[in-house]
C-alpha cells in the first residue's frame, strides 16, 4: 500500500469521519483543503477516535438510551403526586396540549384520575417509585430524575422525531448522528451507533438516520421491534462460521484484483477507502458474531436480565446486548421498547393498567443493566438514559380508563458518567402536569448530553442547504445543576 | 450596509460559525457620566446579566427574540418587542416586567425567577438612568438599524449577473494533445485554463473503458458484449463512437437514467415518513419525467408545468393531463401531516415547496429567508413571504387529525368527461334519495326503539321463539330490538351454546335473510351465523361491536333460496366468541320483486296508502338497492384518473411576514412577487385572479432571461454527465455556493442550451462528443504536477472516477444475470398497499420503477449512498462504508444473481472455463482480463470447485454441473465486488 502521503492523509481524514467540526475550528480545514461539505461528504469505514476531538473534557464515553416508546406516564412511575390521590375523579382546567394545538382554546375541564398503582421510597434517597419498577426502584440512588422536561410535538410522530432528532419535521439527522459525527466510534470493527429493535414507525429510520451528515454517520439498525431475539444480529454480517473461508477465497479474490488496480491508480483516495471498507467488513464479520452472542454468558447473568423469563426474554437480551456492546466500545446505543403500531406500546389511551405489562417486561432487565454496568466499572464513563417522546395527562380520557399524551411535563431519568447520582431535579405542578420549575426542555437535554460527551452543542455544527444546522438549532442550555 | 458577506467562501462562513470563540465581541468601558453609576452596574447588574442573559441574548449567542443584552445598543434597539429599557421609565421598561415575572407573555431567565434583591438592583439601575458604558467595538456609536441589502453589490455575484457567453478561445499553442483527440468548444474552453497553469489534458480514455463509462452514464446499464466487440472492431473509425451515442439517446433506456436524476433533484417519493402512508398516484410524475426526456421537450416547459402546469390551456386534452401531472413536483414534500397546529402545517408545507423550488430550480436557498432576512444571500425576508404568499393561494393538503395530500381527477376528453359527469349526478340523484329515505326511516323510529313485529316485513322469528342451547339471559337493555327485548349469553361457556332460529313456515323462493342485533363495545366481534337454505350451510361472521348497517338493526347475511320441505332455518353460536353474543330476531325478506325495479326511482311512499309495514319494508328494499348502486357507482367514479395537485385556497391574498418564523407574530404584508435581486426593485407580480399569481411566477422562474434557472439546469446536466457540476455545489448558486469554475464555458453551454429550445439530449451530446468527457480519469504519473496542484480536478485535466449510482449497480447486476425486468410506465404499488412499512419491494424490476417508499427504501439501493428522498439532491453522496462491502459480499440478493448469471453464462458460452471467465469480464467490466487476471480468476474457480463437496476431481471442469455453476457463480459475485465495478473510470 502507498505511503501515507499528503493525499491519502485527507482521505483518512474523511475516513474518520469524525470531528469535523473540530477540524474547522481548529482552522485545519484552510490546511487540509477539505474546503466544501461536499468534501465533508467523503468518508469511510467507521474510524477510531482521539479524545483531543472534544471541544471539552468528556464526562461520558458513550450513551445507552433506553426509549420508551409511546409515552409512559411519569405520575404512575416516577413523579409521586400526592394531590391525585385527592382530586381523583374531580374536574378540574386544565391546558391540553392537543386541544391547544387544535383550537387554541385552554382550559378545558378534565377528570382527574390517581394511579393506581401505590407509591414506596427507596434507597438512601427516599426517592419515590411506584410498584410499576421495584427493580428500577432498588437502583435509585443510582439514578439523576429530570421531572421537569418538556417537548415539542402533541402526536408520536412528531414527538419522536423531535425526541432523536430535535425537530418535528422529518429530515435532520439523529442525535447518535451527530455524537458519532462529533467523535467517531471507540471500536474499528464495530459500527459506532446503534439502534437494538428499532421501530418502523413514527419517523423510523429518520430516527437512526444521518439526514445530511456523511452516510459512515448513520445508525445501524440491529433486529427487529417485534423480533424474536435470533435476529439481534448486524446485517449482512452473520454468515454460519463454516462459510467464512468461502467468504474469504472470494474477499481474497477481490482484493488481488483491487490491489493491481490501486497499483495502477495510486492517488484513488475513495479506491483506496473501498479496499480497506473491505478489510473492515471482514473484521466485522469475524469479530460481531462475538459479541451478539450471548452464548458466554452465565446462568446467573442471564437470570439477572431475565433472559429466558417469558415477559422479561426479549427486552432482556437486548439490555445484555446494549452492555456487550458497551464494553466493545460502541458510542451511541439505542435499546429499543416498542412496536410499529401507529399507538406504540405505552400509549395507553384507555386501560392504563396495561401500563403494567410493558413495565413488566423492562423493569427487571433495566435494573440488571445498571448493576451490571456497575459491577464491571462502565457506569463510570457510560451514561444511561432513560426516556420517552412525551408523557401523560394526569387526567383521564374521556372514556375514563387511560391517560392522553403531554408534551408539557414528564420525566426523564439518567444515570452513570457525569450525572449526579440519588438527585432529583425539576418539578412539574402539584398534578404533575406542566413543568413548572427547572424547566428542561428537550433542546436542552439534548445540549446536556452533548455536553457530558464532551461536545459544545453549539459548536456542533454542519453546513448544509447553505446554513449551519445543529442538533439543538439555535436553542438548548445544559443544565450545569445536575452533573456530578 | 452589510458587512460584505457576498465574498465569504464557503468554508469561511462555516469556520466563523463554528469558531465563535475568535469571533466574539470586545469590550471596552469608555468615559462614563458618573463614576458611581458605572460602578453600581460593572458591580451588580453585568454580573447578573453575563451569567443570566447573555447565554441567549449576546452577539455571540443566537440573540433570542432578536435582543443582544451584550451591549448598550442591545437593549435600546431592543428585540422583536422594541426598546427593552426606557431608561428612568420603570413601567416601560420590558425588560423589567420580564425579570420582574409581571409580564403576561414573558419570565426570564426561564430556568427561574432572579432572587428579590437582584430584581431590585435592576428597578434601581433602571430608575437612575440605566448607565451601561458597554458598546461593542465593531460597532457604530447609534443604535444599529436592521440591515439593509445594498442590491447594487448584491446584484454583482456572478449567478444574478445575465448570461453574457463569448466566442470559445483558441486552443492554446503550448496545449499537447494525443494525434486523435479533436477539441471542440468545450474542449477549448477547459484548455484555456489549463494552459494558465501550463497544464494539457489527459489521454483520451482506452476504449473500454469509454465504452462502459458512456454506456452508464447514458443508459444506467453497461454496454452488451456486443456493443463491446462492435466498438472495439471500429476503432480508428471517429464515426463509430458518435453513431452509439446517438443510439444510447435514443433508447429508452436514456430517459430512465436521466429522470432518476432529475427525481433526486425533486425529492420524488411515493410515500410519507410519518405512517408510511402511501400516495398511490404519485408514480405519474415520474412517468411524466421520463415520457419528457424520452421526447426531448423543451424543459423551459417542463419545469413552467411543475410549478402551474394545471393552469396553462393547452389544446391537446393528453397535453393538458400531463402539465397537470407535473404540478406533483409541489405536493410530494415529506410534510408533517400528523402535526395538529393546521396552521403551522400549512406554513410548513409551504415551506417546503418554496425551499425546493428555490434549490431545485434556482439553486437558491429561498427557506433560510424565513426566519430573519438570509444571513449571507440578498434575500430579505419579505422576499420569502412575497413568494410564500403565491404558493399561499393554493393548497395541498386536506385536513384532518392527520392530514392528507390532494389527489385530484385529471382533465379529461370531452367523451370521458361526460362519462364520469353522468355517473357524478346518477350517484348525486343516489345519494339524495338515500337521504331522503333514511330521513323516513328514522322518522319511523325504527333505528332507536322497540320494534313491533308486526311493523316488519316477510316472515320474523323473535328470539322469544328461537331454540336455545345452554343458558340464555334476557334483556332490554340497550335499544334497538325486535319484539319484546333479546337475549345473550353472558359471554360464558363458549362453543356451548346456541339459538336456531327456524319459521314454522316457510313459502319457496329467493329471500334476503337478516339477522337483528343491538351493538355495544362489549359484544362479540365475529359471531359465526350460520343459514341452512337449498344452498346448504353458509356461516356468516358477523362483528356485534359495530352497528348493523340496515337502519342500525338489521344486517343481511346474504340471498338464499329455500326449497318446499327443504331446510330453512338460522343458528347463532358462541364457539370461541370474545364477547357478549345477541340473539334478537331473524328477518326472512322474499326478493321477488325487488330485483326488476329500477334503483333510482325509488318508489314514493306518499303515493302508497297501504299498512305502516308495507311502507317500511318498501323503503328498506329501496335502501338496499341504492346503497349497491351507490358503491357500484363510487367503484365506477374511483376509475377516474387522479393525479396529486392543488386547489384553490379560499382566502387567497398577500401574507404578512411571520417574524422568526412564528405564525403568532406577523409583520407588515409582503406584496405577492419573487426575488427582488433578479427582478428589479419592483418584484411584484401581476395577480390574475384564476392563477393567483403561480402561473405568473412559473412564467417567472422558466424563462430565457432569468440569469439562474438554465444555468442552473446545465450546470445539473453537466454534473450528471461528469460526475462534479462547474459549480459544484449544484442546488446553491448563492454567495455560500461555490463560483463555477469555468464561468465562461457555463455561460457559452447555457447559451447554446437555451437557443436550442432547452433541449437536454442535445446538451448531453454536446459533452459527451467532448475530448473533456473522453479522457482518462487515471493518473498515470506518481509525480504529476496536475495531481498536486488540483487533486480535485477542478480545471478538467481528467475525466472524473465516479461511483456507479444504487441504480446503475442494482440495474447492472441484473441485466448480467438476465433477469432485469425493464418494467414500464403505470403503478407498481401492490394493489392493497396503504403503509410503506416492510413493503418486500419486486428484486427484478429496473430500479426507477420500483415504488419509492420513504419508509422502505430497497437494501440494495439504500447502501449505496440511494438519494434522500425528503431533500433537494443534486449531488449525492459518495460514501464509502463497511456495510456496502458486507451487503455485496453476503446478501443474497447478488448471490442469486451471480447464480443466474452463471446460469446464462454456461447455456450461451461455448468454450471451456477461460472463455467463461473471459466473458464474465466482458459483461461486467466490458474488457477482457489480462493473463494474471484471467490466470486469478481460474485460480479461484478451482479453489471453488475443491472446496465443494460435491465436486469429484476426476470430472472435467468444463462439464456442466451443480459444482461447476456454482463456482462460476463465485467468479461473477467476486466480480461484482471489485473497485472496478462498483467504479466508474
Amino acid at each position: 500500500m502507498a505511503d501515507f502521503n499528503p493525499i491519502l492523509r485527507r482521505h483518512w481524514l474523511q475516513a474518520t469521519g469524525c470531528g469535523f467540526a473540530w477540524l474547522a475550528a481548529r482552522g485545519l480545514i484552510g490546511q487540509s483543503g477539505l474546503s466544501s461539505t461536499a468534501r465533508a461528504n467523503e468518508s469511510a469505514g467507521f474510524g477510531n477516535v482521539d479524545q483531543a476531538l472534544t471541544h471539552f473534557a468528556p464526562r461520558a464515553k458513550r450513551i445507552i438510551f433506553l426509549f420508551m416508546q409511546g409515552g409512559p406516564s411519569q405520575v404512575d412511575s416516577f413523579d409521586y403526586k400526592p394531590e391525585l390521590e385527592k382530586f381523583d375523579g374531580q374536574s378540574i382546567a386544565f391546558d391540553d396540549s392537543r386541544v391547544l394545538a387544535k383550537t387554541g382554546r385552554r382550559g378545558d375541564s378534565h377528570r382527574v384520575m390517581r394511579s393506581p398503582w401505590k407509591f414506596r421510597q427507596y434507597g438512601q434517597g427516599g426517592h419515590w417509585v411506584s410498584d410499576l419498577f421495584p427493580h428500577v426502584g432498588k437502583q435509585a440512588d443510582e439514578l439523576c430524575m429530570i421531572h421537569s422536561v418538556h417537548t415539542e410535538g402533541v402526536a408520536h410522530g412528531p414527538a419522536t422525531l423531535f425526541l432523536h432528532c430535535g425537530a418535528t419535521n422529518a429530515a435532520r439527522p439523529s442525535i447518535g448522528s451527530w455524537i458519532h459525527y462529533g467523535l467517531g466510534s471507540e471500536n474499528e470493527n464495530l459500527p459506532g451507533f446503534v439502534s437494538i429493535a428499532p421501530p418502523m414507525g413514527n419517523g423510523g429510520p429518520r430516527n437512526f438516520g444521518n439526514a445530511f451528515l456523511p452516510a459512515v454517520h448513520q445508525g445501524t439498525p440491529i433486529g427487529r421491534v417485534n423480533g424474536d431475539g435470533d435476529d439481534l444480529r448486524l446485517r449482512n454480517a452473520n454468515l454460519p462460521v463454516e462459510r467464512l473461508p468461502q467468504t474469504r477465497r472470494r474477499l481474497d479474490f477481490v482484493q488481488s484484483l483491487n490491489q493491481r488496480r490501486f497499483a495502477e491508480r495510486p492517488h484513488d483516495g475513495e479506491l483506496d477507502a473501498m479496499i480497506r471498507s473491505y478489510e473492515l467488513a471482514w473484521r466485522m464479520q469475524t469479530h460481531a458474531p462475538e459479541v451478539f452472542d450471548l452464548s458466554d454468558e452465565t446462568e446467573s447473568t442471564l437470570a439477572e436480565y431475565g433472559i429466558g423469563n417469558g415477559p422479561t426474554d426479549s427486552f432482556g437480551r437486548r439490555c445484555l446486548l446494549a452492555r456487550r456492546m458497551c464494553e466493545s466500545g460502541v458510542r451511541f446505543i439505542q435499546v429499543n421498547y416498542g412496536d410499529n403500531s401507529a399507538n406504540p406500546a405505552w400509549d395507553q389511551h384507555s386501560n392504563l393498567p396495561k401500563h403494567a405489562d410493558h413495565a413488566l417486561a423492562v423493569d427487571q432487565p433495566i435494573a440488571a443493566l445498571l448493576q451490571d454496568l456497575k459491577r464491571r466499572g462502565l457506569l463510570e464513563d457510560t451514561l444511561v438514559w432513560w426516556g420517552s417522546e412525551f408523557g401523560r395527562t394526569p387526567y383521564a380520557q374521556a372514556n375514563g380508563t387511560g391517560r392522553d399524551h403531554n408534551p408539557v411535563g414528564f420525566t426523564v431519568w439518567l444515570a452513570g458518567a457525569g450525572v449526579k447520582p440519588g438527585f432529583h431535579y425539576g418539578a412539574t405542578d402539584e398534578l404533575g402536569h406542566r413543568a413548572v420549575s427547572q424547566k428542561v426542555h428537550m433542546h436542552d437535554l439534548h445540549a446536556t448530553l452533548l455536553h457530558l460527551m464532551g461536545l459544545d452543542h453549539e459548536r456542533l455544527t454542519f453546513e448544509h442547504a447553505g446554513r449551519d444546522f445543529r442538533l439543538t438549532d439555535v436553542f438548548g442550555r445544559v443544565a450545569h445543576e445536575i452533573l456530578a | 450596509m452589510r458587512v460584505s458577506p457576498l465574498r465569504f467562501p464557503a468554508m469561511f462562513v462555516v469556520a466563523l460559525v463554528v469558531g465563535t470563540g475568535v469571533a466574539g465581541t470586545h469590550l471596552r468601558a469608555e468615559e462614563s457620566a458618573g463614576d458611581v453609576a458605572v460602578h453600581f452596574f460593572e458591580q451588580r447588574i453585568r454580573p447578573v446579566l453575563i451569567e443570566h442573559c447573555y447565554p441567549c441574548h449576546s452577539d455571540e449567542t443566537e440573540q433570542a427574540g432578536g435582543l443582544a443584552l451584550d451591549r448598550r445598543s442591545g437593549w435600546q434597539t431592543g428585540g422583536d418587542s422594541g426598546p427593552a429599557i426606557v431608561p428612568g421609565d420603570i413601567e416601560a421598561s420590558r425588560l423589567f416586567r420580564v425579570i420582574a415575572y409581571t409580564d403576561a407573555e414573558l419570565e426570564m431567565p426561564p430556568d427561574g425567577k432572579l432572587p428579590a434583591a437582584v430584581v431590585a438592583d435592576f428597578e434601581k439601575w433602571i430608575r437612575d438612568g440605566a448607565v451601561d458604558p458597554r458598546v461593542a467595538s465593531d460597532e457604530p456609536e447609534t443604535p444599529k438599524k436592521p440591515t439593509e441589502i445594498d442590491w447594487e453589490t448584491a446584484r454583482e455575484h456572478w449567478a444574478y449577473r445575465p448570461l453574457a457567453p463569448i466566442d470559445p478561445p483558441s486552443v492554446p499553442p503550448t496545449t499537447t494533445r494525443a494525434s486523435e483527440q479533436q477539441f471542440g468548444p468545450i474542449d477549448r474552453f477547459i484548455l484555456a485554463k489549463l494552459a494558465e497553469k501550463g497544464f494539457s489534458p489527459s489521454h483520451p480514455a482506452a476504449d473500454s473503458v469509454l465504452l462502459r463509462r458512456l454506456a452508464i452514464d447514458l443508459t444506467g446499464l453497461p454496454p452488451s458484449p456486443d456493443l463491446v466487440a462492435e466498438f472495439s472492431g471500429a476503432a480508428g473509425d471517429p464515426s463509430v463512437y458518435e453513431r452509439i451515442v446517438d443510439r444510447l439517446i435514443a433508447s429508452p433506456d436514456f430517459a430512465e437514467r436521466f429522470a432518476r436524476h432529475w427525481l433526486d433533484v425533486a425529492r420524488y417519493a411515493e410515500s410519507v415518513t410519518l405512517r408510511g402512508l402511501v400516495q398511490p398516484q404519485a408514480w405519474r410524475y415520474r412517468d411524466y419525467v421520463i415520457d419528457a426526456l424520452h421526447r426531448d421537450r423543451s424543459w423551459r416547459d417542463v419545469l413552467r408545468e411543475q410549478i402551474a402546469g394545471d393552469l396553462i390551456e393547452y389544446d391537446a386534452i393528453e397535453d393538458r393531463q400531463l402539465a397537470s401531472i407535473a404540478v406533483t413536483f409541489l405536493c410530494m414534500g415529506n410534510s408533517n401531516l400528523e402535526n395538529q397546529q393546521k396552521t403551522g402545517l400549512e406554513m410548513d408545507f409551504i415551506d417546503e415547496q418554496l425551499d425546493t423550488l428555490g434549490r431545485a430550480m434556482l439553486g437558491q436557498t429561498i427557506g433560510c429567508a424565513r426566519c430573519h432576512d438570509h444571513k449571507f444571500d440578498p434575500i430579505p425576508t419579505s422576499d420569502y413571504y412575497a413568494m410564500a404568499g403565491v404558493l399561499h393561494g393554493w393548497e395541498g393538503i386536506e385536513h384532518a387529525n392527520v392530514s392528507r395530500w390532494i389527489d385530484k381527477p385529471l382533465p379529461l376528453a370531452p367523451d370521458d368527461q361526460a362519462h364520469f359527469d353522468r355517473l357524478q349526478s346518477d350517484l348525486d340523484a343516489v345519494n339524495d334519495k338515500l337521504q331522503q329515505i333514511k330521513r323516513q326511516l328514522d322518522g319511523s323510529g325504527a333505528a332507536d326503539s322497540v320494534i313491533a313485529l308486526s311493523s316488519l316485513a316477510g316472515i320474523v322469528v323473535d328470539d322469544a321463539e328461537a331454540r336455545k342451547v345452554g343458558q340464555w339471559k334476557e334483556s332490554v337493555h340497550t335499544k334497538p330490538f325486535v319484539a319484546a327485548g333479546y337475549i345473550h349469553d353472558e359471554n360464558s361457556g363458549q362453543g356451548e351454546k346456541s339459538l336456531t332460529f327456524e319459521p314454522s313456515e316457510l313459502p319457496p323462493g329467493r329471500y334476503d335473510v337478516r339477522i337483528s342485533y343491538c351493538a355495544s363495545a362489549n359484544r362479540a366481534s365475529q359471531v359465526p351465523v350460520t343459514v341452512f337454505s337449498a344452498d346448504g350451510e353458509t356461516t356468516v361472521t358477523i362483528n356485534q361491536r359495530t352497528r348493523p348497517p340496515i337502519d342500525g338493526v338489521w344486517e343481511s347475511l346474504g340471498t338464499f333460496r329455500f326449497e318446499p320441505r327443504g331446510q330453512a332455518f338460522v343458528m347463532i353460536s358462541n364457539e370461541g366468541t370474545d364477547g357478549h353474543v345477541i340473539g334478537d330476531a331473524i328477518q326472512f325478506l322474499p326478493l321477488a320483486d325487488a330485483e326488476t325495479a329500477d334503483v333510482t326511482q325509488g318508489t314514493d311512499p306518499d303515493d302508497e296508502a297501504d299498512s305502516e309495514g308495507d311502507q317500511l319494508r318498501r323503503l328498506q328494499a329501496d335502501q338496499k338497492r341504492l346503497t349497491a348502486r351507490q358503491s357500484a357507482l363510487r367503484r365506477q367514479l374511483g376509475e377516474r384518473p387522479l393525479a396529486m395537485g392543488l386547489r384553490p385556497r379560499p382566502e387567497a391574498g398577500d401574507l404578512p411576514i411571520h417574524i422568526r418564523g412564528s405564525i403568532h407574530n406577523l409583520g407588515p404584508v409582503a406584496p405577492r412577487g419573487v426575488l427582488r435581486v433578479i427582478a428589479g426593485d419592483d418584484a411584484s407580480l401581476p395577480i390574475d385572479e384564476r392563477s393567483r399569481g403561480r402561473l405568473e411566477m412559473a412564467d417567472w422562474i422558466a424563462d430565457d432571461a432569468n440569469p439562474l434557472t438554465a444555468r442552473v439546469l446545465v450546470n445539473r446536466v453537466w454534473l450528471w454527465v461528469m460526475g462534479e457540476g462547474l459549480v459544484r455545489t449544484p442546488d446553491n448558486f448563492g454567495t455560500t455556493g461555490q463560483a463555477p469554475t469555468h464561468p465562461e464555458l457555463l455561460d457559452w453551454l447555457t447559451d447554446r442550451f437555451i437557443r436550442e429550445n432547452w433541449s437536454i439530449k442535445r446538451l448531453v451530446k454536446r459533452i459527451v462528443m467532448s475530448s473533456t468527457y473522453r479522457q482518462t480519469s487515471r493518473v498515470a504519473l506518481a509525480d504529476d504536477a496536475r495531481q498536486a496542484t488540483d487533486p480535485d480536478n477542478r480545471l478538467w485535466w481528467r475525466s472524473d472516477r465516479k461511483p456507479l449510482s444504487a441504480e446503475a449497480l442494482r440495474d447492472s447486476v441484473l441485466e448480467i444475470s438476465g433477469q432485469l425486468d425493464r418494467g414500464g410506465p403505470g403503478s407498481r404499488i401492490r394493489p392493497g398497499t396503504s403503509a410503506d412499512y416492510g413493503y418486500q419491494h419486486d428484486e427484478l424490476l429496473r430500479s426507477i420503477y420500483l415504488p419509492v417508499f420513504r419508509n422502505a427504501i430497497p437494501e440494495v439501493l439504500e447502501t449505496f449512498n440511494y438519494t434522500d428522498t425528503s431533500f433537494v439532491t443534486g449531488r449525492r453522496q459518495r460514501g464509502i462504508v463497511a456495510q456496502q462491502a458486507l451487503a455485496i459480499l453476503n446478501h443474497p440478493w447478488f448471490a442469486e444473481r451471480a447464480a443466474a448469471a452463471a446460469e446464462r453464462n454456461w447455456l450461451q458460452i461455448d468454450g471451456d472455463v477461460g472463455d467463461r471467465i473471459i466473458h464474465a469480464f466482458v459483461q461486467t467490466l466490458s474488457r477482457r482480463p489480462d493473463s494474471a487476471e484471467l490466470t486469478a480468476a481460474t485460480d479461484y474457480f478451482h479453489d471453488c470447485l475443491a472446496a465443494d463437496a460435491r465436486w469429484s476431481a476426476s470430472r472435467s471442469t468444463n462439464e456442466d454441473s451443480p459444482a461447476t455453476r456454482m463456482a462460476l457463480a463465485q467468479v461473477y459475485l467476486g466480480l461484482f465486488a471489485t473497485a472496478e465495478f462498483r467504479q466508474l473510470d
